[in-house]
């Protein structure tokens, strides 16, 4: 019987059980109720301890699970706030949900206009459409990587971003961009200087083949010119000890046979030929020296030999566009790599000749406008300036035109790589650069090179 | 007199159009023009031409080997390179065998302007076979020990241009060589350069490398026993001649100059070595100057032959007669100037066993306005010779 119910019998029935065969069947009937009752209280309770140990477990589960997500996230945050790169996540419509510094350290622009923008506005108006087919194929599923387009930085000056990205949740997009205006710059520079190279080689064997023409076409000038002067003596002579008659007899054939015109103009064609020859010389020399500087290190360098062979060099940009004058009085010697100042020198002499080319195009007068090149001695250093009567720089992008790629020019004819490389040619001889310029009346560029005390002893060799 | 011209080069139409141009100086140049390098040394082989001039690059025999063989087959012949297009390394032998070097395309008239140029230099020397030394000379010897001092000096790649150039400073027949390279056309020279500092800057180390490592540049032959001597002392008149000009624009010129003053012994040596043995030893002996004892014997001095050789080597006029003029006595009105200062430092050099300066030459001092460097001068040439200091440093 149930512990409870005796207990109940005992202090009702004082330990006299009843006999009644009615109340002990009812007696029997409670106590299987109690039993009953029991093995359920007990059913229920391991339920319920089994229930709390599985609670405890899946707590401990989901604490562990927080767990992980928290160093996840952590690790997230970790990643996203110190990569060197610019890592977000962007919306459709370019916007951003969420980036890192990255984005306004070299973007240059505030949280509060990153916040505001859509990144396609930053897109150069030329990539634009390539971003919007790419960013297609990522919704597609595909993966980018290392696709590169232009940004427009704070100051405006355009940088080339590579980007990585797939596809994120509710249609974001994950992306991870790198600035990589510089390696481009390198990469095109060293195409650029192997393309020199070649046409240096190029240059050699090619001047060698000119100048052996060269030679004997001038030669030959000469020799022509020697000889029609004899023949003419000797005609001269001729005529004069002619009889009056025989004279006006070769009067006819002489008409005839324009001698008179000959004689008066053999000699300037023929000195027209000899200045061709010259100049296609000069040409190819200056090709040569120009696209093979032989020394790859420095030496004492004559600025006024380097410009002179560049505007040479230039006559085919300058010569349509107005003259080309020259003072060079420089004495001293720069310590220089010949090539590198050759292309500095370039770069300014055909910049000028577009400036005023961009003026006499509209308003012609070409006689009025020049480039001026001058070279001077000054305390410890060589000035250079090069200057033109051009369409000078607007005050709004004087500060940018050092920039890589910022160009003003139309594609095809400027890369935005002359300035800049200008500039970083000076900076590494120790030099300074100045331009000045008014908007409508042209510009200068002065640029100051460093001559060390010791200076070669030596006097200019007469050309 | 008419001067034999031949004019070599692969190209038939060059050959006979420069012989055409040429035709308007007929009355002094006889002019023959053979197409290639095998036929010039045919040519040169039978007739003793005055000038020969080359192209340098032809196939088979090509300018080097025509002016080789013209160098020992016709000594006295002068030898020019007409040319477009030379490599760097080819440019350093050429330049070093060759007088003169002119850049293809040229003129006429500049042809005969430096056939002409060669001549007048030519025409400071009577002697026929004195010419023909001067003309045959290819380098200056070097002694041994210095030529390897600066060949490890220019191999090491933390040399300092400075460095090199005081090296170069330490000899006169390097330094010869590589004033008459940056002084030669081959380099495009815009400049006459008369400063061994100057001369190492223009030409930069890769190519002093390349100069130095060409061993047979050099010539290290010294029958007479008499290089080291002659070093010394020239480095010794180089210090004197900076220390009476100090200060002045003149320093390099002269202490450069002073440094090559002796330059032409070399040539009178290769000309007849038992003769300049007798020369040298009367000299030694202090039977009096060294010019003075050389004319009888060779028909002219150590310091014409000298000017000559450095003339035909393009070096700067201003240079060259420094080096004429050293052993010569300044006129009573002359002033301080790189020819006068050596000129004192020779005169000085021949007393300074004696211990003080004669009366002739403390005049000369007061007369160039040096008279209160004369101490100074006598102290750097009583000094041990420097040669002593380099046998130090083989020990």
């Amino acid at each position: 019987m149930h512990p409870l119910l005796r207990r109940q019998l005992n202090r009702v029935f004082k330990g006299e059980p009843p006999s009644s065969p009615e109340l002990r069947a009812f007696i029997e009937a409670v106590d299987a109720a109690y039993q009953g009752y029991d093995t359920d209280l007990q059913l229920l309770e391991r339920a319920a301890a089994l229930a709390a140990r599985e609670t405890e477990e899946r707590y401990r589960a989901l604490q562990e699970d927080i767990a992980q997500r928290q160093r996840a996230e952590s690790a997230r945050e970790g990643f996203f706030r110190t990569s060197p790169d610019m890592v977000a996540v962007v919306d459709q419509s370019f916007r951003f949900v969420e980036r890192n510094d990255g984005w306004r350290r070299d973007l240059g622009y505030d949280n509060a206009t990153l916040d505001r923008v859509s990144v396609m506005s930053l897109i150069h108006a030329d990539d634009r459409d390539r971003v919007r087919a790419e960013a297609i194929r990522v919704q597609a599923g595909e993966t980018s990587q290392a696709f590169e387009f232009r940004v427009k930085h704070a100051s405006g000056a355009w940088r080339w971003l590579s980007v990585a990205s797939c596809r994120g949740h509710d249609g974001c997009f994950y992306v991870v961009g790198r600035d990589v205006t510089e390696q481009r710059r390198m990469a095109s520079e060293l195409a650029q200087s192997h393309k020199l190279e070649a046409v240096g080689q190029l240059a050699s064997g090619v001047a060698h083949e000119i100048n052996t023409p060269v030679q004997y076409v001038g030669d030959n000038l000469d020799f022509a010119a020697d000889g029609f002067k004899q023949v003419f003596t000797y005609l001269d002579a001729a005529h004069a000890v002619l009889a009056p008659e025989q004279r006006a007899s070769l009067a006819d054939l002489a008409r005839t046979c324009e001698l008179d015109y000959f004689r008066d103009e053999l000699p300037s064609s023929l000195k027209a030929a000899r200045d061709g020859v010259r100049r296609v010389a000069e040409l190819v020399r200056a090709l040569k020296e120009f696209a093979h500087p032989d020394a790859h290190e420095k030496s004492d360098a004559d600025v006024n030999r380097i410009l002179e062979r560049t505007i040479t060099l230039a006559r085919g940009e300058t010569k349509h566009v107005c003259a080309v004058t020259t003072s060079l009085e420089a004495t001293q010697f720069v310590r220089a790599h010949e090539g590198s100042l050759s292309q500095v020198f370039l770069n300014l002499i055909v910049n000028a000749a577009h400036a005023v080319e961009e003026v006499t195009s509209r308003e012609g007068r070409a006689a009025e406008h020049r480039i001026s090149v001058v070279t001077r001695d000054e305390p410890g250093a060589v000035l250079v300036s090069i200057s033109d009567t051009g369409c000078g720089i607007p005050d709004a992008i004087r500060d940018r035109i050092f920039e890589p790629f910022f160009t003003t020019k139309p594609m095809g004819k400027g890369t935005g790589q002359g300035l800049p490389l200008v500039r970083r040619v000076v900076t590494s001889h120790g030099g300074t650069l100045e331009v000045d310029s008014a908007p409508g009346r042209g510009t200068t560029f002065s640029i100051r090179l460093p001559c060390e005390a010791r200076s070669p002893s030596g006097v200019r060799r007469a050309a | 007199m008419t001067l034999r011209v031949l004019l070599v080069d692969d190209e038939p139409a060059i050959v006979d159009a420069l012989k055409k141009a040429l035709r308007r100086w007929r009355d002094r140049l006889e002019v023959d023009g053979v197409v290639g390098g095998r036929a010039a040394v045919r040519a040169l082989d039978e007739v003793a031409y005055d000038v020969v001039i080359t192209d340098a690059r032809m196939p088979e025999v090509d300018g080097e080997a025509v002016l080789t063989f013209a160098r020992t087959r016709r000594p006295a012949t002068l030898r020019l390179v007409l040319s477009g297009q030379v490599d760097a390394r080819t440019a350093h032998r050429l330049a070093l065998i060759a007088h003169q070097f002119l850049p293809k395309p040229t003129t006429a008239p500049a042809l005969v302007a430096a056939i002409d140029d060669g001549q007048q230099l030519l025409a400071l020397l009577a002697d026929e076979s004195t010419r023909a030394a001067v003309l045959g000379q290819r380098s200056l010897p070097v002694p041994p020990r210095v030529y390897q001092r600066i060949c490890s000096l220019c191999e090491s790649q933390t040399a300092s241009l400075d460095a090199v150039a005081d090296t170069v400073l330490s000899e006169p027949a390097i330094a010869a060589s590589v004033l008459r390279l940056a002084n030669s056309a081959f380099y495009g020279a815009s400049v006459e350069v008369a400063s061994v500092a100057g001369a190492v800057r223009i030409l930069g180390l890769a190519r002093l490398r390349e100069l130095v490592l060409v061993a047979e540049l050099f010539a290290f032959d010294d029958p007479l026993g008499l290089l080291d001597t002659l070093s010394a002392r020239c480095v010794q008149r180089a210090k004197a001649a900076r220390l009476l000009t100090a200060g002045t624009p003149l320093t390099e010129l002269a202490s450069e100059g002073a440094l090559l003053s002796e330059v032409g012994v070399h040539v009178l040596i290769s000309r007849d070595a038992q003769a300049y043995r007798l020369v040298w030893d009367a000299h030694a002996r202090g039977d009096g100057a060294l010019a003075a004892l050389e004319r009888p014997v060779f028909g002219t001095t150590h310091g014409e032959v000298g000017a000559v050789l450095l003339g035909l080597w393009r070096l700067p006029q201003a240079l060259v007669n420094v080096v004429r003029y050293a052993a010569e006595v300044p006129g009573p009105d002359a002033l301080l100037d790189a020819r006068t200062a050596v000129s004192l430092v020779v005169q000085a050099e021949g007393e300074a066993s004696l211990g003080g300066p004669s009366a002739k030459t403390e005049a000369l001092a007061v007369q160039l306005g040096v008279a209160g460097k004369l101490p100074a001068l006598w102290d750097v040439l009583r000094a041990p010779s420097p040669l002593g200091a380099l046998s130090r440093e083989a020990a």
